[in-house]
Order: structure tokens, then C-alpha cells, then sequence
């Protein structure tokens, strides 16, 4: 069986799990557990890879790979991108300073990254306007790797469809 | 009261000169701006010798965009009648000498080149009320009657920008809410297309991404996105566009025509599409290509 895989990578509770979910032909394959982590407000958070699904023509599986948030696991993320087609790094703009940690996630995937193989997906933009799709847009331009930045809520499949089709475009 | 304008002839040889003096002579009656002959630079247009016969120029800026400028080519041997739609044509350009034809996106790119030098705030109005501000300087701009009022600005058949007195920006600014000014230029190419590219843009030119668009805050249709990052991956045309979205024409239009206004769009200068070479990653383009339709057809986003 041939496996294609496409990555989301982001800090904890940015939404990863909830963006596999809308597009997954079966709920994800999670290992969450209790979330020790006092700075994120829910209950529970992913520890290790989990992976939805999706079933192409000829029996050839997409699997939507959400890499570990926390900074201690991002070892994990060479092994699970290895052969991705592409990466979305997701933003969430109610952390404190989401630019600067989106910065970590950039670093890490950078490959995907230098070769414009990602999507930067800013999440909570309607209720943080600040910083907003433009301050990305620059910071990027500024960094010399321009990618798509899109607006995104992982709750809504539309707009998770959008950030996929981006990717597929781009990658 | 009607303003006379001045056409000099010094910039032909005598024996075009005394033809078209005749000519001048004859035609004044039949023209509905007045002309009166000048000397040199102190006229508001003046007729020059080219290989074909003259080219009447004008003097004094003029602020029509994509005017019709075949009509100031005059052929030898001179007729009334070229020497007359040459006039008309002149005067018409002179005496709307503030106002711009061509719809919200024409007075926008008035704007941008003409206006855009100072902290003034410029409005236009419609006649029935209704009203926006915009300082380039500040990069924003405020409506008075919400973004439909673009779309009757955009039908009116002259703009004129009017300035505005000093203490309008700090009634604006704590008045009302700002609106980034880019946002303003994207709908400008929205609404004034109208299901053609605008007249100054060109359907074969390749366009690349320059900065990706704050969908965010601007109206667009579901295709936008993707042909945004076709073009930030390789320079597109519109055809190209066009068959990458679904073959939805109207969409790829307004796409180039709110993104070349919006400056995220930008002419791909010197480019030509890579030849196809034997290397490995060329040879694999296919097969990805392939596996990216079938994961497009799987998530319905063909």
C-alpha cells in the first residue's frame, strides 16, 4: 500500500488534532493525555505523532501526521516529515507572543519551508487580531522564506480545505 | 463661462503648417470646445511632424487613464474631419483636466500616481450621498455608506478627488474607523472590471505573487487562495489562471484585477516558462501532479 503524508505542526492547543479531525475519514488516531502543562488551557494535549486518514484511488492512504507541541518532543518531527508532501505550521494568536513561536516551528520543518513546501495557518485571528495576517505576510518576506499565510479556525472544515488546497498547490 | 484653449502649429514644416491653418480655419465652427492659435509652449497643445504627418500633443497634463490617444495621429494628405475628432478629443482631455473617466479603479490609479505626495486626505462623493476619504499617507481610508458605495462610485462617468481642509484626518481618525488603504485598491479592481480584466492590464502577461493577499480582511471568492499560491509558486497568466481554477473565467479576472490594484500581484518581467528537461525532478512532476488531482478529487476541491 502506498502512504503519502502531509504534516501539521504547531504549539499545543494551536489546534492540530481539531484540523486532522475535519478532514480525516475516521476520527484520529490520538494519544493524548492529561495536559500537566499549566500555560494551556485543555484538558488534554498530544504527546506523540496522531494521524487521520484519508483513502485515494487504487488504495493509496493520505495520512495527516500532528506532530508534538511541545518543544521537548520535536525530535519526533524529523522522523514523522520524512517524505511529507508538505508541512502547515499552525499559529495561535492568543499565545502571548505567537510570531516568535511560530519561529521554532519554522526552523524545524525547514526544508519544507526553504522550498515553499508549507502553509503558515493563523489560528484565534478573530478574537487576536494582533498580529495580524499582514505582520506574518512581512515577517516571512523579511526572513527570505515568503509562504501562504491563511486565516484559519480548525473547526471549520471549509477552512481547512482551503489551507489543504493551498498546500497541494504550493508543495 | 466655456474656457478658449490654444493650439500652436511651430512644430510643423511650412507646408504642413499652412494645410492645417486652412484646415483649422474651416473646422472652428464645428467644434464644440474653442481654439484659438498660439505660439510654442504657450499653448495648451501643439501639433508636431512625424513620418506620417503630425501628432498633436498636449501641453498640459491630463488625467485620463487609457484615453484615446490613435485620434491625435493626423495622416497626410490632412482632412477636416481627423483635424476635428483630434480637437474634440484634445478638449474633452483638457477640460475634464481633474476628472477621470474609466471607473473606481482608473480615479484609484489617479490616486496612487498623481496624489499619493502629501498628508492630504482626497474624497469623492456620490451625488446622492455618500462618501470616501483616503491619506496615503496613513494607508487607510473611511466610507461614509459602506462598500456599496464603491460600486455607484464606480458607475459614475467622471471622479474628481477633492481635497479635503487640514482637520478632516483628525475628524476621521477619531471619528470613524480606518479601513487599510490596500483593501480599498483591491475592491477598486473588484468592482470595476465587470467581467473584463482592466483596460490597461494584458491578458498574456505573466503575473507572479509578490505578497500573499490578507484574505482575512478582503471580500474573494473560494478560488482565490489557490490562485494565489499558484502564481507565488511560478508566474501565471490569465489562460493559465483561468484553467486552474476551474476554468471560472470571471473569478481569474477579478483575481488579476484586485490583486494587480492591491499591489500583491506584480508583471513577471523576462519571464518564459522552463523548458522541459530530462532531469529527475522533471520526470517526476507527472506522477505528483497526478497524486495531488487525486487528493483534490478525494477532499472536493476540483
Amino acid at each position: 500500500m502506498i502512504e503519502h503524508k502531509i504534516i501539521f505542526a504547531g504549539p499545543t492547543g494551536a489546534g492540530k488534532t481539531t484540523a486532522i479531525g475535519q478532514v480525516s475519514e475516521r476520527p484520529p488516531v490520538s494519544t493524548d493525555v492529561i495536559n500537566s502543562d499549566a500555560r494551556y488551557n485543555k484538558a488534554t494535549t498530544t504527546v506523540a505523532i496522531d494521524f487521520g486518514e484519508i483513502t485515494l484511488d487504487a488504495g493509496e492512504k493520505l495520512r495527516l501526521y500532528g506532530v508534538p507541541g511541545q518543544h521537548r518532543f520535536s525530535f519526533v518531527w524529523d522522523i514523522a516529515a520524512r517524505g511529507a508532501l508538505g508541512v502547515i505550521l499552525i499559529a495561535d494568536n492568543s499565545l502571548p507572543e505567537p510570531m516568535k513561536e511560530l519561529q521554532f516551528y519554522l526552523d524545524g520543518f525547514a526544508s519544507f519551508v526553504k522550498s515553499g513546501a508549507a502553509v503558515v495557518v493563523v489560528n484565534r485571528l478573530e478574537t487576536h487580531p494582533s498580529p495580524s495576517q499582514e505582520d506574518y505576510v512581512n515577517m516571512l518576506i523579511a526572513r527570505g522564506t515568503p509562504l501562504p499565510v491563511c486565516a484559519c479556525d480548525p473547526r471549520k472544515k471549509e477552512d481547512v480545505l482551503t489551507v489543504l488546497d493551498v498546500l497541494l498547490t504550493v508543495c | 463661462m466655456q474656457s478658449t484653449l490654444t493650439l500652436s502649429l511651430s512644430g510643423l514644416p511650412d507646408n504642413d503648417r499652412l494645410v492645417l491653418f486652412a484646415l483649422f480655419t474651416l473646422a472652428d465652427s464645428q467644434l464644440s470646445t474653442k481654439w484659438q492659435l498660439a505660439t510654442g509652449e504657450q499653448a495648451d497643445a501643439m501639433f508636431i511632424e512625424n513620418v506620417e504627418g503630425a501628432n498633436l500633443m498636449l501641453l498640459r497634463p491630463v488625467r485620463t487613464v487609457g484615453g484615446d490617444t490613435a485620434a491625435y495621429q493626423l495622416k497626410r494628405p490632412f482632412q477636416a474631419p481627423d483635424l476635428i475628432k483630434a480637437l474634440e478629443t484634445a478638449g474633452r482631455a483638457l477640460t475634464n483636466q481633474g476628472a477621470v473617466s474609466g471607473g473606481l479603479a482608473a480615479a484609484l490609479v489617479q490616486l496612487r500616481n498623481d496624489l499619493a505626495y502629501s498628508e492630504a486626505v482626497w474624497s469623492l462623493s456620490v451625488p446622492d450621498g455618500g462618501k470616501l476619504w483616503v491619506c496615503t499617507k496613513q494607508s487607510g481610508y473611511w466610507l461614509d455608506g459602506g462598500d456599496n458605495l464603491l460600486s455607484k462610485l464606480d458607475q459614475l462617468p467622471y471622479l474628481e478627488w477633492s481635497q479635503e481642509p487640514r482637520e478632516a484626518l483628525g475628524q476621521l481618525m477619531s471619528e470613524r474607523e480606518m479601513q487599510p488603504l490596500f483593501r480599498l485598491y483591491w475592491m477598486g479592481g473588484m468592482v470595476s472590471g465587470r467581467g473584463k480584466l482592466l483596460p490597461w492590464l494584458n491578458s498574456s502577461t505573466p503575473w507572479h505573487l509578490a505578497t500573499w493577499p490578507s484574505f482575512f480582511k478582503l471580500p474573494h471568492y473560494p478560488t482565490f487562495p489557490r490562485m494565489a499560491a499558484a502564481a507565488m509558486k511560478k508566474p501565471m497568466t490569465l489562460d493559465e489562471l483561468i484553467a486552474f481554477c476551474g476554468n471560472n473565467r470571471s473569478a481569474a479576472i477579478e483575481f488579476v484585477n484586485a490583486s494587480v490594484m492591491a499591489g500583491f500581484l506584480c508583471e513577471a518581467q523576462g519571464y518564459t516558462a522552463p523548458a522541459a528537461g530530462n532531469s529527475k525532478a522533471a520526470a517526476a512532476a507527472p506522477a505528483k501532479e497526478g497524486l495531488i488531482s487525486r487528493i483534490r478529487r478525494k477532499l472536493g476541491l476540483l
